[in-house]
């Protein structure tokens, strides 16, 4: 029995006699924080320093970049996270 | 027939729409903070504070104690004054709603009102801050409680339509109405003699049963929504309120430390902040279940963009409508910036001597530049515009990419030695006309 505090660890009862089923590593979401926490970090260092990590001429399309690759990654792995 | 029509009647009314309603003990005023704290289950004091905000920052909160009055009922199973003139019913997500739009309708004129320009700039006038502050507030507190934003701002149109009054409530408002102007329907189904009775030429269908409260909700639009909205609400996971709540927190913890900072660094600070503990909480949804925190992790990015090309601009960047005036020669010795809006650098009143030379330097990012220069001056042009037109005189110069060089002789004939400008000018995106005063 899993003692994890998040209901979603816990086995979830099948119909039938089947195995009980654990949710899956969710890698989107995962890769999703990754990317939330380097910008984050670009931002907050630039903010901190006074100083600007890069012109918006060449973060600007590097976060969109970023955002669309993310975004492609959540909807592949979709079908994953909600079997 | 007819049975069934009762059984439905009777159906509805055993599952009526949630209501909020007014509460007179514990009010102060007409019951409405105590009948919202009484609905969200959070203390009236809560509401009290933000409805004294509004009133003292620009008194919008006066509008919208009004209204919430006015669609609130006096109680659960009376109508409200809208109710009764709309005739239709407004359940208690309805009524939350319309004063939320109010509220947004209110932020948006706050801001317009104020200038986006403010905005921008960072020069937030302290009522726009403390309603957008209000504001943030409650859609974190409605996110952190369960409710989809988005799903119910699809669903305003649709709520706002109402659900039919019930009869109690007609009684109520025939009782309430000085002259009735309805008329009840002859007992016993009776109708005069030579009329039909259209309802009895469609009999239900073969087979077909009265229609269960569960079936009912179903069929109706509302029903179907509410349940989508009640799913999406029993699924809300407990680690995305914990996230947001911490991001709430932290950004806070991080407040004295921005203070030390300029105005778009410090909002950068913050977002930052915020923008990791949702990184972390997506990082935890890779084994437990989130939702919600991409979406708010893409906001707080494009805020930070935002912020980042709002702290790239100069200092001294001017926003809206913007005049200069220069009326030394030692003053106009410096760039003119403008970030977005209407400029007009205005230059006849410059003191200049013979053969005195002043450089201007004009740079703006999106609008319309007007330069007025004194007629007896000579003027070296260098103008260049990415996007938009040069007007020079009664000259034209279309873009993209319009320039403009040449050198304007003075219009005062007689001059042997006349003072010379060297005016520079850089626009983006915009018009920019040059004319002698």
């Amino acid at each position: 029995m899993c003692r994890c505090p998040v209901a979603e660890r816990r086995p979830e009862p099948r119909a039938g006699n089947g195995p009980a089923r654990r949710r899956r590593f969710d890698f989107g979401s995962w890769l999703t924080g990754l990317f939330f926490l380097l910008v984050a970090a670009v931002f907050l260092v630039g903010g901190l320093s006074d100083d600007p990590i890069d012109r918006p001429q060449v973060i600007a399309p590097a976060l969109v970049v970023g955002l669309g690759l993310v975004g492609i990654v959540r909807v592949l792995t979709r079908s994953r996270r909600h079997r | 027939m007819g049975g069934m029509v009762e059984e439905e009647s009777t159906a509805v009314r055993r599952d009526p729409p949630s209501r909020l309603a007014r509460v007179p003990e514990g009010r102060v005023l007409g019951g409405v903070c105590t009948g919202l704290g009484r609905y969200t289950g959070i203390d009236p004091i809560v509401f009290r504070v933000g409805f004294g905000i509004l009133v003292l920052t620009q008194g919008q909160g006066i509008l919208l104690y009004i209204a919430a009055a006015l669609f609130m009922p006096a109680g659960p199973d009376r109508a409200s004054v809208a109710e009764q003139l709309f005739r239709r019913r407004f359940d208690a997500p309805a009524v939350l709603s319309i004063l939320a739009a109010l509220l947004c309708g209110i932020v948006a004129l706050n801001v317009l009102g104020n200038g986006l320009a403010g905005l921008l700039g960072g020069n937030v006038s302290t009522g726009a801050f403390a309603v957008l502050t209000v504001l943030g507030l409650i859609l974190l507190v409605a996110h952190g409680r369960g409710v989809d934003l988005t799903l119910e701002a699809r669903a305003f149109p649709e709520r706002l339509q109402g659900y039919p009054l019930d009869p109690s409530d007609q009684a109520e408002m025939r009782a309430s109405t000085p002259v009735s102007l309805y008329k009840e329907a002859p007992s016993g189904g009776g109708l005069p003699e030579g009329m039909i009775d259209l309802a009895t030429l469609s009999p239900p269908a073969a087979g077909a049963t009265a229609a269960t409260p569960e079936e009912d909700r179903t069929r109706r639009p509302h029903g179907s929504r509410d349940a989508r909205i009640a799913k999406k609400r029993q699924g809300s996971p407990a680690l995305t309120s914990i996230t947001l709540l911490a991001a709430m927190a932290a950004a806070a913890a991080f407040w004295p430390t921005a203070q030390a900072h300029p105005a778009p660094e410090q909002t950068m600070i913050l977002l930052s902040v915020a923008l990791a503990v949702v990184g972390c909480g997506l990082l935890a949804g890779g084994w437990f279940r989130v939702r919600g925190l991409a979406t708010v992790g893409t906001v707080l990015t494009c805020a930070l963009l935002t912020t980042s090309v709002v702290a790239e601009a100069p200092p001294d960047t001017r926003y809206g409508e913007v005049e200069w005036r220069p009326t030394d020669t030692a003053g106009v010795q410096r760039e003119y910036t403008m970030g977005a809006g209407a400029g007009r650098l205005d230059l006849t009143r410059l003191p200049l001597g013979p053969g005195q030379r002043v450089a201007v330097n004009v740079r703006v990012t999106v609008g319309t530049l007007d330069v007025t220069l004194p007629p007896g001056a000579r003027v070296e042009l260098d103008a260049r515009v990415a996007l938009g037109d040069i007007q020079v005189a009664a000259r034209t110069i279309s873009g993209p990419g319009a320039r403009s060089r040449e050198v304007l002789e003075p219009e005062t004939p007689g001059t042997n030695n006349p003072p010379v400008i060297a005016l520079r000018i850089r626009g983006r995106l915009g018009d920019v006309q040059v004319s002698r005063g």
